[in-house]
């Protein structure tokens, strides 16, 4: 573990191939470009964040790092090993969550599903139990009562305290963690992004975490890259990200409609071709409400928000507040990735 | 906004939407369905032959070719099996695939939504097994071959509309317990087991000859073996008479049954 | 990795199937049943075919072929079956690689769940059987028995982990493509003594390697002579369960380094 960085990945290409229907017995071949050509790096002691719209290549990218699946082209080390030709070594020195709901034995206890995977890493005797307790404190399942019960009895931010548990059970140096708080409710999720910053800070351990929650990212992230359609295209501190659109104000702006539901589609439709507006996001806020942000050009915010309150009013919308915020780091993803989803 | 209202033809039409968007999906399933049968016929001739003769097999269950009855006795128990299984099991499968809460989210009566489950099951799971006796039961008696099997198709149907009230009665009585196993993947075997498919009735036990009177794929056998027979059908009406009485039985039962089971499970919950 | 640390690994993997076959026993139980069930309704019928006078004599021939091939069919379906029904759709797969364990020695660990169902399931098939025809003497020399039935699991075993790691590799559930089943009961010499096959047959059994191991089996049961000598029986098994469960390790270890590492792992089946 000599190397400066805990991960590095240059150039990581992954094709997938399938396999399309038309008709009954023709089938056509159709390549899919997962990644390409991934540049990434994780420090020891940092937070690291990979952000991207769904199926930008995020879970392709950890699962690579975590040696579960092969490169087409590039090479990536973690902790100083190939992830190809040394991956058992790499294994060594990773924990990992792939999915905060599966992936353990339903007629386990939580306990007993630890001590079968602490076993398989190697621990035995009193330091596997100590350690095994530890952890379970460490996530809460002991106070939360949960450590003994049936794994199939769990709740969702059970499994997922279950599955950082796991991760950690072997003390690795590195976490590689794959939308940890993915469905979670806020104190679980709290919690669980509390131990991230923690295990870092504290323990000098690197963590790799994906999430499409820029909030989540923006606290706890020390660096962050974007990826979208197989490539990284920002990386750097938050604060770094943000600057990139300093040169454009977002805008935000509240509206209900007379039914509940906003035809996302044909909204999104018309603020391109009405507005010419590209850069923005839809969203529904707790109370309700629609939240459209949008990034409009210094100087021209009062001009943008005419035009929106216009198209919204003019389509039967009605508009309950405007407001112009800072930048933040959903402004930088929304300005980066916009339309990358579709 | 009107409310739709749904018909149990509704139901119907969409089961069995479900059902042949399955097998047409799962052509390799498809594949395993017609060749069960043989797999069976093949394991008792194969048996049978090894160990002694098939002479007499046929003079001690009293039928004149002793392959043409393997077939049918064979085509009868696959039905049986497809039909407990995909009845019984219904609300099972369903709730290990998570879809058990959308499906009782049809707005109609418990009962009435299981048995509109069933009758896809009830007529095409027959019918494929049937279509894959039909060549060898052809190849062998020829015309006959083929009026005995179409004709077991009739009785089939008839003794699986019962067949399917009972399972009806075990998919509901599933929901009620917690356990995660398929607790009626036994239901098949004994029923079969007790309705003598391979061999008379009367070589069981005296228990298991009692148990058998009520149930229907004795019946089923019944016919079979009339219909496979040497002599004068005489068992044949009284079987059918008996399938007609349980058919009605089982059914009526089913619907008071299942009353109860819906409120208790909505008490508790469905999962 | 050293020997040490894979022996824990292996007790480590021994912890977990101790403790998921105590969790699941009735499931195991109940499968248990099952297979009495369907081997009383083959082994009823296949009698009927029998003279009363060679009972006593074909009883314990057919009791230890019917409890090799349980034995044998469900290491094959506990092992190609979980990768399907609960590894994969778990998400345990990638789990276990993770923590630098094959998915071949966790299969492995089967074995307890398999012996637990197999020792229900023999009993049941002795007690139903010896009632059928009063009484069997089925243990002549204990050793011979053990090391039959050890083969022949070394063979499932190796036979299991290849058509799980095929499954992985096609999408295909493994127990759907053990189309062998029944075939290697009837011609693989595993019902009957190899001598008693029609003579073409006897070269299939004889290229089938369970054929050999149940020629020891019977040959410590009721001291039947095997068809290639004891000695040479011995032998055969000896290396054709050590080679198959090799092979089967090294295909796993293939499939996943060159197909699992590359493809990722699929869904399988209609999940």
């Amino acid at each position: 573990m000599s190397s400066s960085s805990a991960i590095i990945a240059r150039g990581l290409v992954k094709r997938y191939v399938t396999y399309e229907r038309r008709g009954f017995l023709r089938r056509v071949k159709k390549t899919i470009e997962a990644l390409r050509g991934v540049d990434l790096e994780t420090r020891w002691g940092e937070v690291f964040g990979l952000l991207g719209p769904n199926g930008a290549g995020k879970t392709t990218t950890v699962k690579i790092l975590s040696t579960l699946l092969l490169p087409d082209k590039g090479w990536a080390r973690v902790a100083g090993y190939d992830v190809v030709s040394e991956y058992i070594e790499v294994r060594k020195h990773i924990g990992v969550v792939l999915s905060v709901e599966r992936g353990f034995f339903w007629k386990l206890t939580g306990r007993e599903n630890l001590r079968y995977f602490a076993m398989l890493r190697g621990l035995r005797g009193v330091e596997l139990e100590k350690r095994v307790e530890e952890v379970l404190r460490l996530v809460s399942l002991t106070e939360l009562g949960a450590a003994d019960k049936l794994y199939e009895e769990y709740s969702l931010g059970m499994k997922a305290r279950l599955a950082l548990a796991r991760a950690l059970v072997h003390d690795p140096p590195i976490l590689i963690l794959d939308e940890p708080t993915l469905g979670l409710d806020p104190p679980s999720a709290r919690r669980i992004r509390e131990l991230i910053v923690r295990l870092a800070r504290e323990e000098g351990k690197a963590v790799l975490v994906t999430t499409h929650n820029m909030y989540e990212a923006e606290l706890i992230c020390d660096r962050v890259a974007i990826i979208a359609k197989g490539r990284i295209i920002a990386k750097g501190s938050p604060e770094e990200l943000k600057s990139l659109v300093a040169k454009e104000v977002p805008v935000i702006v509240r509206f209900t409609s007379r039914s509940t539901i906003v035809e996302a589609s044909s909204l999104e439709a018309k603020l391109r071709r009405e507005l010419g507006v590209e850069k923005f996001s839809l969203s529904v806020d707790k109370e309700g409400r629609n939240v459209l942000r949008v990034l409009a050009r210094p100087g021209e915010e009062e001009e943008t928000i005419a035009r929106i309150v216009g198209l919204l009013s003019g389509i039967g919308y009605r508009v309950r507040s405007i407001e112009i915020a800072k930048p933040s780091l959903e402004d930088v993803f929304i300005a980066l990735t916009s339309g990358e989803e579709k | 906004m009107k409310a739709l209202s749904v018909r149990f033809m509704d139901a119907v039409r969409a089961e069995f939407y479900s059902y042949i968007r399955f097998y047409k999906n799962n052509r390799a399933f498809l594949f395993a369905a017609f060749i069960w049968p043989y797999l069976m016929m093949m394991l008792l001739l194969g048996l049978g032959y090894l160990f002694g003769d098939p002479r007499m097999y046929a003079e001690r269950l009293g039928v004149r070719s002793p392959v043409l009855f393997v077939v049918s006795a064979s085509t009868v128990a696959m039905s049986s099996v497809f039909i407990i299984d995909e009845v019984a099991g219904y609300t099972l499968y369903n709730r290990w695939n998570g879809t058990l809460p959308y499906l009782i989210l049809v707005p109609m009566p418990l009962s009435k939504r299981l048995l509109s489950a069933s009758i896809p099951s009830v007529l095409l799971s027959p019918a494929i097994s049937v279509i894959s006796a039909l060549p060898v039961a052809v190849y062998i008696e020829g015309l006959r071959g083929f009026m005995l099997v179409t004709s077991l198709y009739a009785s089939i149907i008839l003794g699986m509309l019962p067949l399917a009230g009972l399972s009806v009665i075990v998919a509901g009585l599933v929901l009620t317990t917690k356990e995660e196993s398929n607790v009626a993947s036994s239901l098949a075997p004994f029923m079969l087991l007790v309705s003598g498919v391979f061999y008379p009735v009367t070589i069981l036990p005296k228990i298991l000859q009692e148990v058998s009177v009520v149930v229907p794929v004795r019946y089923v056998v019944d016919i079979a073996k009339s219909l496979a027979s040497t002599t004068a059908a005489g068992q044949l009406y009284v079987a059918i008479y008996a399938l007609t009485l349980m058919a009605f039985a089982y059914n009526l039962f089913t619907v008071p049954l299942l009353s109860r089971v819906e409120a208790r499970v909505r008490m508790y919950g469905f999962e | 990795m050293g020997l040490s640390e894979k022996a824990y690994k292996l007790k480590a993997i021994l912890y977990l199937h101790a403790l998921r076959t105590w969790r699941y026993k009735y499931s195991f139980i109940n499968s248990s049943i099952n297979t009495m069930l369907w081997v009383t309704i083959f082994l009823l019928g296949a009698i009927l075919f029998a003279k009363p006078e060679d009972l006593p004599r074909i009883a314990p021939v057919m009791f230890w072929g019917v409890s090799a091939w349980n034995t044998v069919s469900y290491t094959v379906l506990f092992i190609a079956g979980w990768t399907t029904w609960f590894l994969v759709t778990t998400g345990l797969v990638e789990e276990h690689f993770l923590h630098n364990t094959s998915l071949s020695t966790l299969l492995s660990g089967r074995l307890v769940s398999v012996v637990f169902e197999s020792i229900i399931a023999i009993a049941l098939v002795y007690f139903v059987l010896s009632s059928v025809v009063g009484g069997m003497d089925i243990a002549d020399n204990p050793l011979f028995i053990a090391y039959g039935l050890m083969c022949m699991i070394a063979m499932a075993l190796g036979y299991g982990l290849i058509l799980s790691a095929t499954g992985l590799r096609l999408s295909i559930p493994g127990t759907l493509l053990d189309i062998s089943n029944f075939v290697v009961f009837i011609v693989g010499g595993i019902a009957t003594p190899v001598e008693m096959l029609p003579r073409p047959l006897r070269l299939v059994a004889i290229v089938i390697p369970y054929s050999h191991a149940a020629e020891v089996l019977r040959y410590g049961a009721v001291r039947i002579e095997p068809y290639l000598g004891l000695g040479l029986e011995v032998a055969l098994s000896g290396i054709l369960g050590a080679g198959m469960l090799t092979a089967g390790l090294l295909y796993y270890k293939y499939v996943e380094d060159r197909y699992v590492r590359i493809h990722g792992v699929k869904g399988i089946g209609r999940m």
